[in-house]
């Protein structure tokens, strides 16, 4: 049985803009136990993003705000924590890794200072065994000739090395926690594979825990142990890997596998779930998938269904699977 | 199995408050209204300080003849002061002449420049800026130098060689200015032409067989329309200041015509039995061009956020 | 890399003589500067006489060739009125400028940075909107004017500062507020607008994931990005700072270039006007060519990819 390190509930995290409120976040749980991967799939703005930021306390403010719900890792609730104790979790308890790796290092500093940074400020280590430290970051993360890339810039080094960097950056002192944030959707395919292997590799030597966002199943299925489906702001399956492929329960994880084209099947038109994902500014009442749902009923669209635990460890949000 | 009884929601939904306070509201708002009020009474004023161009220039707002003044008359203090007369509002200046009325009529002038030369700069710049961004390539590389120099290149000394040459007058001024003002459109036209340039739209007319010219005259430059609002109404306030400044310093729009900067000129030597004379043309430069920028920020702010500069 | 400085080198020679040129002959166009040397009483010999000494009755052609076999030697001309050599006339000035606008542009330099940056960080404060509110009226009120109304303060009124001269340190507190009120406003705003697109960008958010404190994110990480932006600009605060220059050396009668400038124009005593012209732009057109030069040197990747 392994222990669970992160526990979410009930997180809600709303925009407040000029044109209204956003509900970027309305009411999710989850939790990520040690050592596993847990994914998180859904559409573009379904959610993914928010969660990460709100979990690392780094929304945009004072737009952003976690208005609700708790963030509890290891006992502590995230949420209560002021800025100068949330600060002492970041980089060291929990880590995060960005989208783009063409942007996510600053320009005029080198590999070398920016990994030695984040050493430097939550160990007090001397200078010989901080170099110690950042070389080891980089080799953790399979960067080759490690020695020699502390003097590199930034632009030196192509995409995938950049994420590598990104990488050792994040797991330098030795974080609990990683959140990726799509870490592979800016990358080659064939770089993809590459790193989602470096991924395991690290996760199986230092036992970290990982959110692992993506839009892309086919990355959940290599990577994750235990998934969850997000759209317009909410969680509608969470299940593991082997489950929610064998036996999708929501309507909206059975479209999502469809609409990926299949080498296996040949010909006919490709599957795309008709509409648009709902406005999270003005939310109607029932179940947000409601409009785009094939197998909808009148009580979808007046409530919102309860969270039910179809086998175990399965749970799936949707009256019609109750 | 599907409940058909409703259930009832255990925790009623939390009113969450947030977003923007009425007081902000309100402030953004009078963001706008209050500049683009003053503005208009401005023009209106310039309009109508008299109605020469109607043949009746002794009908108008202002009050009294600004070129000619009672010497009996002469440094008296507003209207408000111990000694002031209300016939003179705003007092008067050594040769009797009534402030307020010169005030009025330098409007006239200040604003009547500015706007000339904005839409002469705004033209050039933007024509420039367009055939830069687009075409690219050496003639490019050509302009943005030229650009570059006349970006950084001192107007005032310009405006005094001018002044030499031509002697200073109100088309000296506009020429001064217009000599230079270009640059800066074309810097910001030649950035967005530059951007467009790479957009489907324009691929899309490239593959049905558009001609350049044509790209360039029915979809970049529509595109570029919005931020030449926001870089146009900024202007005002800058335009404003260099004609005062150059009048001022007696290489623009000179004694004895009423202008802003010709004004304060003229109260200098008077500073301690007249300040008036110098204070209000002051004033009134300074609420056209705080104005023209409040206004300029909020067009920015709402037809464009990704402009957003200060 | 050296390519690209010559070719800058060239293009910018090219400019500096067109701009002689241009000088050269609008200067001339506005009329006979004799009118102004000469009574009414003088005969037509005398007025002959001094047309020739000045070299005034040679075609403007002949006139130019001259000019600039002279300016190859170094040697500016005489100014037409006070029977002196230019060079000296402008040697004189120059320091009185510089005293002026070496501390004016130090203390803004290091007012607006620290302003800018903290205006940027802390969006929509008590100092963000301080800055704004200086900003705003230091680019709405004319320089001029509110020379004028500091002297009328502080002079006339309250008669805690000097009118004009030089003399003592307290004459030089007007003169140099008021330079700092021309510049400031517009360099404030650079740093600000140029740290508010840095502070959006994603290493900075990776620094803040990093752990690290505000203040090491803002100073650090942040400043150094932004910059590099405001040094394109540098030319353009040149330009600032002649002209308010001009202006405060007009209000104050500050015995400076400016002022020289501004007397020599209304004299038309072209000579020292060319000069002057002359000089200014060929210190515009290096600034422009050093900041290119500059630019390339200091961002690593135009840096690097010479090897």
């Amino acid at each position: 049985m392994s222990k669970v390190l992160l526990q979410v509930e009930d997180l809600r995290t709303f925009f407040f803009t000029r044109k209204g409120m956003v509900k970027a976040v309305d009411g999710i749980s989850f939790h990520v136990d040690e050592g596993e991967t847990f994914g998180l799939i859904g559409e573009s703005a379904c959610g993914k993003t928010v969660t990460a930021l709100s979990i690392m306390r780094l929304l945009p403010e004072p737009a952003g705000q976690v208005v609700d719900g708790k963030i509890i890792l290891d006992g502590v609730n995230l949420v209560e924590l002021d800025k100068k104790e949330m600060r002492k979790y970041r980089g060291k308890v929990i880590s995060m890794i960005l989208q783009d790796p063409m942007t996510s290092l600053n320009p005029v500093f080198t590999v070398g200072d920016q990994i030695a940074e984040a050493v430097r400020l939550h160990q007090g280590l001397r200078d010989e065994q901080v170099t110690e430290e950042v070389i080891s970051a980089l080799k953790l993360l399979q960067i080759p000739a490690p020695e020699m890339r502390l003097r590199d810039y930034p632009f030196q080094l192509s995409g995938g090395m950049r994420q590598r960097v990104v990488g050792a950056i994040a797991m330098s002192c030795h974080p609990r926690l990683l959140i990726a944030d799509e870490p592979t959707t800016a990358l080659d395919a064939t770089i993809q594979a590459q790193y989602i292997a470096l991924f395991k590799d690290v996760q199986e030597k230092t036992n970290v825990s990982i959110i692992f966002i993506t839009h892309d199943f086919g990355v959940v299925a290599n990577m994750c142990h235990r998934v969850a489906v997000m759209y317009a702001g909410k969680i509608l399956e969470t299940a593991t890997t082997r489950e929610i492929f064998k036996e999708p329960k929501h309507p909206y994880t059975n479209a999502l596998m469809q609409s990926v084209p299949r080498l296996d099947q040949k010909g006919g038109r490709l599957y795309s779930i008709k509409g648009q994902p709902p406005s999270l500014r003005d939310l109607p009442p029932g179940c947000r998938f409601f409009p785009r749902c094939p197998i909808a009923e009148d009580i979808c669209q007046q409530q919102e269904p309860a969270e039910v635990e179809v086998t175990k460890g399965h749970f799936v949000s949707c009256w019609r699977v109750q | 199995m599907l409940s058909i009884i409703p259930r009832i929601d255990e925790k009623p939904e939390k009113r969450y408050t947030g977003g923007l306070s009425r007081r902000t509201r309100i402030t953004r708002k009078l963001t706008l209204i209050i500049p683009a009020t003053i503005l208009i009474l401005m023009v209106i004023i310039a309009i109508f300080a008299d109605l020469a161009w109607l043949g009746l220039p002794d009908v108008g707002l202002a009050p009294h003849d600004p070129d000619s003044g009672e010497i009996t008359d002469r440094f008296l203090p507003p209207a408000f002061m111990e000694g002031g007369k209300t016939d003179y509002l705003l007092g008067t200046d050594r040769l009797g002449r009534d402030v307020l009325s010169r005030v009025i009529h330098g409007a006239r002038i200040s604003l009547s420049i500015s706007m000339l030369v904005i839409f002469i700069t705004a033209f050039i710049g933007t024509v420039l800026g367009i055939i830069s961004g687009y075409l690219g390539g050496r003639l490019d590389g050509l302009i943005m130098r030229v650009t570059d120099m006349a970006l950084s290149f001192p107007g005032i000394l310009l405006a005094l060689l001018l002044a030499v040459s031509l002697g200073p007058s109100y088309w000296t001024v506009v020429l001064a200015l217009s000599l230079l003002g270009w640059a800066g459109y074309t810097r910001m036209v030649r950035g967005e032409a530059l951007r467009l340039r790479e957009s489907d739209f324009v691929a899309q007319a490239r593959i049905s067989g558009a001609s350049s010219w044509r790209i360039m005259l029915k979809h970049i430059f529509p595109n570029t329309i919005n931020s030449l609002i926001v870089m146009m109404t900024l202007s005002v306030g800058m335009m404003i200041i260099a004609e005062s400044t150059l009048s001022y310093l007696g290489v623009g729009v000179t004694a004895p015509t009423a202008s802003w900067g010709s004004m304060v000129s003229d109260g200098r030597s008077y500073l301690d039995t007249a300040w008036w004379m110098s204070f209000f043309p002051g004033v009134a430069i300074g609420l056209v061009v705080m104005s023209g920028n409040f206004l300029g920020d909020w067009i920015r702010d709402r037809l464009d956020p990704r402009l957003r500069q200060v | 890399m050296a390519r690209f400085i010559i070719l800058r080198l060239l293009f910018t020679f090219v400019a500096l003589i067109g701009i002689v040129i241009i000088v050269f002959f609008l200067v001339r166009a506005s009329g006979d500067p004799l009118s102004l040397l000469s009574s009414p009483n003088m005969t037509e010999e005398q007025y002959d006489a001094i047309n020739e000494r000045l070299g005034l009755d040679k075609s403007w052609g002949e006139q130019f060739i001259i000019y600039m076999g002279d300016l190859a030697q170094g040697d500016l001309g005489e100014s037409l009125f006070r029977e002196r050599p230019v060079i000296d006339m402008i040697m004189e000035s120059l320091p009185n400028t510089l005293k002026l606008i070496v501390p004016s542009f130090i203390i803004a330099i290091l007012l607006s940075l620290f302003l800018g940056v903290i205006a940027a960080a802390y969006r929509d404060s008590f100092w963000d909107n301080g800055v704004k509110f200086i900003a705003v009226l230091g680019q709405a009120l004319p320089g001029f004017w509110v020379a004028i109304m500091a002297v009328l303060i502080f002079s006339v009124y309250l008669r805690w500062l000097p009118v004009q001269g030089m003399a003592t340190p307290a004459n030089y507190v007007l003169p140099v507020t008021t330079m700092v009120f021309f510049i400031l406003p517009g360099m404030m705003r650079l740093v600000r607008s140029s740290m508010l697109d840095v502070l959006d960008s994603e290493y900075i958010k990776m620094a803040r994931i990093k752990g690290l404190p505000e203040r090491l994110v803002i100073w650090k990480h942040a400043l150094r990005n932004a910059l590099i932006t405001p040094l394109t600009v540098a030319g353009l605060i040149f330009a600032m700072l002649i002209t308010g220059a001009v202006i405060t050396e007009q209000v104050f009668n500050w015995p400076g270039i400016g002022r020289l400038l501004l007397e020599t124009t209304f004299a038309r005593d072209f000579p020292v006007v060319q000069a002057i012209t002359i000089i200014t732009a060929v210190f515009v057109l290096g600034i422009n060519l050093l900041v290119d030069i500059s630019y390339a040197y200091i961002d690593p990747q135009i840096r690097y990819q010479k090897s």
